[in-house]
């Protein structure tokens, strides 16, 4: 009885762990079609570049910490965003038919990307160190201190992100961008502008997500699409467009994903996430929280 | 205005083609040349189905080639367990494909294009899992599948030593997909869609049902691009998951951004250049998928329209001289 009760404990710490980096990639991506209507597909690419930037910091400017790497890392991505969103978004919404021809053109990117770093960085698999060493034990489970330290940046940054998005000018211009787009334009929001912004918090987001995976897991110039995939879920999931219902749907995902690695395999977790997708579109295509 | 290869003045233009590439191999020796053919035969049905759905239906579908895959592991899974003839494995692998594009299909066209594109993504990119999994049924796992038994027709095998015969097997059964695909474009379907996609809400308060023509032609499109992996497997005799990954969607969606969405002969067109473009770049290594991409963008932003337009244009201007020339004779 006693190991039945800790089984379903790791399952469930290990959900709310693996979930908690799937909030901050989810939220990134959500909010960015919440707000612009786009869905970028170059987002698992800029996520996988921003750990191999960290990772460039780390091993090439020895020394540096990891903290100071992410601080570094986190401002070149914000402008890699807005620099997409300028160079290729931006041209490609004046026309027709822009809906889908971002998505080609994203496509196209993200293979630039995941080429540009085969050249640069070569095909095997590196790994970030974890920001904190050591474990923790509760009741029998032991804990890396690293996963409660994403756990703990990921709630400072939904926390930070809710603030900036409630209280601050910029973020409530952008809730009211993303209800009505047009109607915004007419009471004087400078959309063009606040889209870069958008791709660019969204690219942290990602970025941020990738540097956390790469301790969790390794980085691989292909691996980014794994992870923009189980975004969508995510996103799918909890309703497009919609934070609070990214966050709970990315605990959910974590925990099915934890529960499936630990009671058939892990092997099974892909078609599991996609299961889950076609269960949703049939039961609930809005998603938990979707209002459209 | 629509351009309809099968008009008196087109039918010209599309037969000189026709001939050109059925006596080629008189002139072309060389084996390589030969398969880079086939390899472009087989694709540019598969585009041609592609481009049926995304710019005909308004599919935002990146299924086609987990559907080519599907297909290909279905025809080779099917002969090899079964024993039966790869000419009937083929024709399975079309079904299999069809029906995984119906069961992706039915949820999901009501949605979204968004969701389209997503979903039929998420399938592209989970499907090298599946085949992990498939292994007892004889996907082969993380390995290729190897001894695909080659096709043959009485005691004839077709081999790639004599890439000849099956050069002329892989025009057929792709000159058979584009003409149905031309068919389904010019039938009441293809009205449907024109329809839809011109006056949306008028088409439907007339009654035309939308979402019924989506889930048929999906499932044809998912077919025939099965048929085209079941061909194509059968040709290569190994097969392996990198099917699925990025390279071959990749290269196939610039063939059809290239060709133009919805201008039909455009993306055929598209996928013969694009495909020897790849094979010429290939000592590129890394920096070919680098230029493919730039490919991409650049033509999304500046060629919106593909050169479907600039072909149709021309086309029409030959087949026009032609035609005055016959009047005048």
């Amino acid at each position: 009885m006693g190991t039945w009760v800790r089984s379903i404990a790791e399952i469930l710490i290990g959900g709310i762990e693996a979930g908690s980096v799937y909030i901050l990639i989810a939220a990134g991506l959500s909010l960015l079609y919440g707000v612009t209507k786009i869905f970028n597909y170059s987002y698992g690419s800029l996520l996988t570049l921003g750990g191999y930037f960290a990772w460039v910091l780390i091993f090439n400017f020895a020394g540096i910490h990891y903290g100071i790497g992410i601080v570094v890392v986190l401002p070149v991505m914000f402008f890699l965003g807005m620099g997409i969103e300028k160079l290729i978004v931006f041209p490609l919404r004046r026309k027709a038919e822009w809906e889908l021809n971002v998505v080609i053109a994203t496509l196209g990117l993200a293979l630039i990307f995941n080429s540009l770093i085969l050249v640069v960085f070569g095909p095997l698999t590196k790994t970030l160190p974890p920001l904190i060493e050591g474990n923790m034990k509760i009741g029998g489970c032991i804990l890396s201190n690293y996963r409660w330290a994403v756990l703990g940046i990921t709630i400072a940054v939904m926390i930070i992100l809710w603030i900036f998005l409630t209280k601050t000018k910029l973020g409530m211009a952008m809730r009211a961008v993303a209800q009505d787009s047009v109607g915004g334009h007419i009471v004087g929001i400078n959309t063009h502008r606040l889209f870069g912004y958008t791709f660019g918090i969204s690219t942290v987001l990602a970025g941020l997500g990738g540097i956390f995976l790469g301790s969790t897991y390794f980085l691989s110039p292909e691996g980014g699409w794994l992870f923009f995939v189980k975004a969508f879920i995510i996103v799918a999931l909890g309703g497009i467009g919609s934070l609070q219902g990214a966050l709970i749907a990315a605990i959910i995902l974590g925990v099915i994903e934890s529960s499936v690695c630990f009671l058939i395999g892990a092997v099974w977790v892909t078609p599991a996430w996609f299961l889950v997708l076609i269960i949703i579109l049939i039961i609930r295509p809005k998603g938990l929280f979707g209002i459209r | 205005m629509v351009w309809r290869p099968l008009d008196k003045k087109n039918l010209v233009f599309i037969m000189g083609i026709g001939i050109l590439l059925c006596i080629l191999p008189t002139f072309v020796r060389s084996g390589f040349i030969l398969h880079i053919f086939i390899m472009t035969f087989i694709l540019s049905a598969v585009v041609a189905a592609w481009d049926l759905i995304v710019g005909y239906a308004g599919i935002f579908s990146f299924g086609q080639i987990a559907f080519f895959t599907i297909g290909a592991y279905g025809s080779a899974i099917t002969s090899m367990q079964f024993g039966i003839s790869p000419w009937i494995g083929i024709i399975l692998g079309g079904i299999s494909a069809a029906v995984v594009g119906l069961i992706i299909g039915i949820p999901c066209l009501k949605l979204k294009g968004l969701y389209v594109a997503l979903v039929t993504f998420t399938l592209h990119l989970s499907l090298t899992a599946f085949i992990y999994l498939g292994k007892p049924i004889g996907t082969g796992g993380s390995h290729s599948l190897t001894g695909i038994p080659a096709l043959q027709i009485g005691s004839y095998v077709f081999t790639i030593m004599n890439r000849v015969p099956i050069y002329y097997a892989a025009l057929a059964l792709s000159s058979v997909v584009i003409f149905v695909v031309y068919k389904i474009i010019h039938s009441s379907f293809g009205m449907a869609f024109t329809a839809l996609r011109d006056a949306e809400n008028f088409s439907k308060s007339i009654g035309i049902n939308a979402y019924k023509y989506k889930i048929i032609v999906f499932g044809i499109s998912s077919m025939l691009a099965g048929i085209m992996g079941g061909f194509y497997s059968h040709y290569v005799g190994l097969i392996s998951h990198n099917l699925v990954g990025l390279d071959l969607i990749i290269l196939l969606l610039v063939a059809l951004i290239i060709g133009g969405l919805g201008r039909f002969p455009g993306s055929v067109v598209a996928t013969y250049i694009i495909v020897f473009l790849n094979e010429y770049l290939r000592p590129l290594e890394e920096y070919r998928a680098i230029i493919l991409g730039i490919i991409v963008i650049a033509s999304i932003i500046l060629l919106p329209g593909g050169i479907g337009d600039g072909i149709k244009i021309l086309a029409n201007k030959l087949t026009k001289k032609i035609g005055v020339k016959q009047e005048a004779q």
